[in-house]
């Protein structure tokens, strides 16, 4: 295929301008400019053929201070993550076709940019600019939820990403400090003379927010839910996979991972059993898979980082498919609740329809996406005999199922019918707009085609790794694990022992910031006016008594500025002169 | 599937039927009596048997060498996880608005201004339109 750019002009900016384009455009122009922008993306990035990991392909570089930029670096990792930003970007499209406001299409674009060219940034200043792009073109979408709390969430989010963007120039500069190459390479905790390494620290931490570490993770439930139906899908994909990215490359194989992806995948579980909020209840399923994809770099090896890349290509295609139905819901009854919802599937049969396999792809059913990639992790875990690990996965599987595979689709489109007209005594709501189904049709598509069709996605994997996911092996433990664990649900249900849903807020570990953190910092701030205002009255008194008694002295009526007589003058200099013959005398 | 008793029987989907709930029910019986037993079989016939955890316990014995290990694992993960996780409302629980007022918790429907349609329930009375739109 003839080259459409230069190589050294990164897919990125492709994006990035189309979006800055959009922001002056009207729907149907924004709309054909999103979709050419997706299509020349895709091509660039497909034009460069890949190279295996560490024999990346290097384009675009220039010198800058005395460091060695690339803006484009192809090898198997970076090329899978641009790809999938590209497809989901392809779906925030079309899913937004009729509904996405001016500033969503605008900024949607910029920030898909933005996800891509910092995967593809081969040194720590250009990760840099393009995480904190992907930062500041995320929040607007954030912010395009609208009403004041989507603002506050939008200003929370804003903190917590360029804190991320700080600590990540933080550890840059150490690293310029130490006169070493900026290149975004594997990193070491610890030093070659023992020691932590503080820029690697500071990184990790910085990649960590991005990911949803367990206690830096609240930006992700508390901004995901408040965004727009579409401005929702469009978070979904790429802020926290950025990150994702970023740690199979830096942080591969970094033992300290492996808890806090163990951490990561079981406690939004039961954060997720107790929301009301069903695109919150998937923020917290974002945060659990998310915790699949750190177990799996922590464990390292070529077949978990296979994983994790795979788990995070087709976990962005479902989720993205999840939030699509719920978007679709919350557009048609106006609430994604499910106190407020149920029954669904009578009047939103295909939303319920793609919904489910989205459902069952998270769930990683056989034949559907998320079994041909969380089953690498897995797998990964046994083969490096790491028992605890292992049994934390299948553990958070279960959970998986029941959050996402079960809660989600039953409470929206079965449980309680609260559409029946004979109880509102108005229509049912209709099913999704076209544009909509559009992108839930190429998302189930997407997740059922990879589900029985693994060798495309096989092929785009980082490391040469033969891996066969339809074993009667694998089948069958998966298949007893879901089914055992829809037979719990089915029984809880029977006995009344499954929670009935609450209108309620859940507190997270952010109430620590929201209140008493927010209290601390008011008790501070009036603490800090008060001592000002003693300072500075206190300075005024000061220097108005002194202005007083200069004015005493030295002022037209002082003691200092009356007229003095000549016989005074005459005595002083006499006296002056006297001690000083007497010193001299003295000192002779 | 579905436990609104106060419909219209002519509001019952098919899965809302008697019969259907019921076939639903033994297509799961089936399916999870078929897999455990498949996971005897493919043990007694599989190819290889690898142990991944030996010397780790008993846990480590059954991951490698139980054949009903991953539903068992299914089973009590989930029964645990709803049975266990329902019990954080005690602590974690708030009323609605408990951070932002009300204005938070009414329900939204943001589509763009020129968006070609309007929601369904934005307009007229009735409880999907009520408290948030006012």
């Amino acid at each position: 295929m003839p080259d459409l750019f230069p190589a050294a002009f990164s897919p990125a900016l492709i994006l990035i301008i189309a979006g800055a384009l959009c922001g002056a455009l009207p729907r149907a122009w924004r709309n054909g400019v999103g979709l050419v922008a997706v299509g020349l993306t895709m091509a660039h990035v497909l034009s460069y053929g890949t190279a295996p990991v560490g024999e990346a392909l290097l384009y675009g570089q220039s010198e800058a201070m005395g460091f060695t930029l690339t803006a484009v670096r192809i090898d198997g990792l970076s090329r899978i993550f641009a790809i999938i930003f590209t497809v989901a970007t392809l779906l925030n499209v079309v899913y937004g076709w009729r509904h996405a406001t001016l500033i969503e299409a605008a900024m949607g674009l910029v920030y898909a940019g933005a996800a891509v060219g910092g995967a593809l940034a081969g040194d720590l200043l250009t990760l840099f600019v393009y995480w904190e792009l992907a930062a500041l073109s995320s929040v607007f979408i954030v912010w395009a939820g609208g009403g004041h709390a989507a603002f506050k969430a939008g200003m929370r989010y804003l903190v917590v990403q360029v804190l991320s963007g700080l600590l990540l120039l933080a550890g840059i500069a150490v690293i310029a400090g130490r006169g070493d190459g900026l290149a975004f390479e594997a990193f070491s905790l610890t030093r070659s003379g023992g020691g932590a390494d503080p820029a690697a620290w500071l990184i990790l931490v910085s990649f960590g927010i991005k990911a949803a570490f367990p206690l830096l993770h609240t930006w992700l439930q508390d901004s995901y839910p408040k965004a727009s139906a579409v401005g929702a899908v469009m978070l979904s994909a790429f802020t926290t996979k950025l990150a994702i990215y970023a740690l199979a490359r830096g942080f591969a194989g970094t033992d300290i991972l492996i808890p806090v992806g163990c951490v990561m995948v079981a406690f939004p579980v039961f954060f997720a059993l107790i929301e009301n909020d069903l695109r919150k209840v998937l923020a917290y399923s974002l945060n659990n898979q998310l915790g699949f994809m750190v177990c799996a770099i922590g464990i390292g090896t070529p077949l978990a980082l296979n994983g994790a890349s795979a788990h995070a290509f087709v976990h962005i295609i479902y989720k993205a498919l999840l939030f699509m139905g719920m978007g679709a819901v919350m557009v048609r009854v106006g609430t994604a609740k499910a106190t407020e919802l149920g029954g669904l599937h009578k009047s939103m049969p295909l939303t319920c329809a793609f919904t489910l396999i989205g459902a069952l792809s998270i769930s990683a059913f056989p034949l559907f996406s998320g079994f041909v990639a969380k089953s690498m992790i897995t797998d990964a875990a046994s083969a490096a005999h790491l028992l605890i690990p292992y049994v934390v996965l299948l553990f958070a599987s279960a959970g998986v199922l029941e959050h996402s595979g079960i809660k989600i689709p039953y409470f929206a489109f079965f449980a309680h019918d609260n559409f029946a007209p004979s109880l509102t005594g108005r229509d049912r709501p209709r099913e999704a707009p076209l544009s909509m189904l559009a992108a839930m049709g190429l998302a189930a598509f997407a997740c059922i085609y990879v589900g029985v069709r693994p060798g495309l996605l096989y092929g785009l994997m980082p490391f040469e790794v033969s891996y066969e996911a339809y074993t009667a092996k694998h089948v069958v433990t998966q298949m007893q694990l879901l089914l055992f664990a829809i037979l719990a649900f089915a029984l809880l249900v029977r006995f009344r022992l499954y929670p009935a849903e609450v209108r309620a807020q859940n507190l997270d570990v952010d109430w620590l910031w929201r209140v008493p953190g927010r209290l601390a910092l008011m008790a501070a701030t009036s603490a800090t006016a008060r001592a000002w205002r003693r300072v500075w009255r206190g300075a005024l008194v000061g220097c108005g008594g002194a202005m007083r008694r200069l004015y005493a002295t030295h002022g037209p009526e002082g003691g200092i500025a009356r007229t003095w007589p000549v016989g005074y003058t005459a005595l002083t200099t006499a006296v002056v002169l006297a001690v000083t013959l007497l010193l001299v005398f003295a000192a002779g | 599937m579905s436990d609104h008793p106060q419909i219209l029987d002519s509001e019952r989907s098919v899965f809302e039927r008697p019969l259907t709930v019921k076939i639903v029910w033994a297509t799961l019986i089936l399916g999870c009596a078929g897999f455990a037993g498949a996971g005897f079989w493919v043990k007694a016939h599989g190819h290889k048997h690898e142990a991944h955890f030996e010397g780790q316990g008993v846990l480590g014995a059954l991951a490698d060498d139980f054949p009903a290990f991953y539903a068992l694992v299914g089973f009590v993960s989930f029964a645990f996880i709803v049975l266990a996780g329902q019990h954080l409302r005690r602590v974690l629980m708030r009323p609605e608005g408990y951070y932002d007022g009300a204005e938070a918790e009414t329900p939204r429907n943001p589509v763009a201004p020129d968006a070609v349609e309007a929601a369904d329930m934005d307009v007229g009375p009735g409880r999907g339109g009520e408290g948030g739109h006012a």
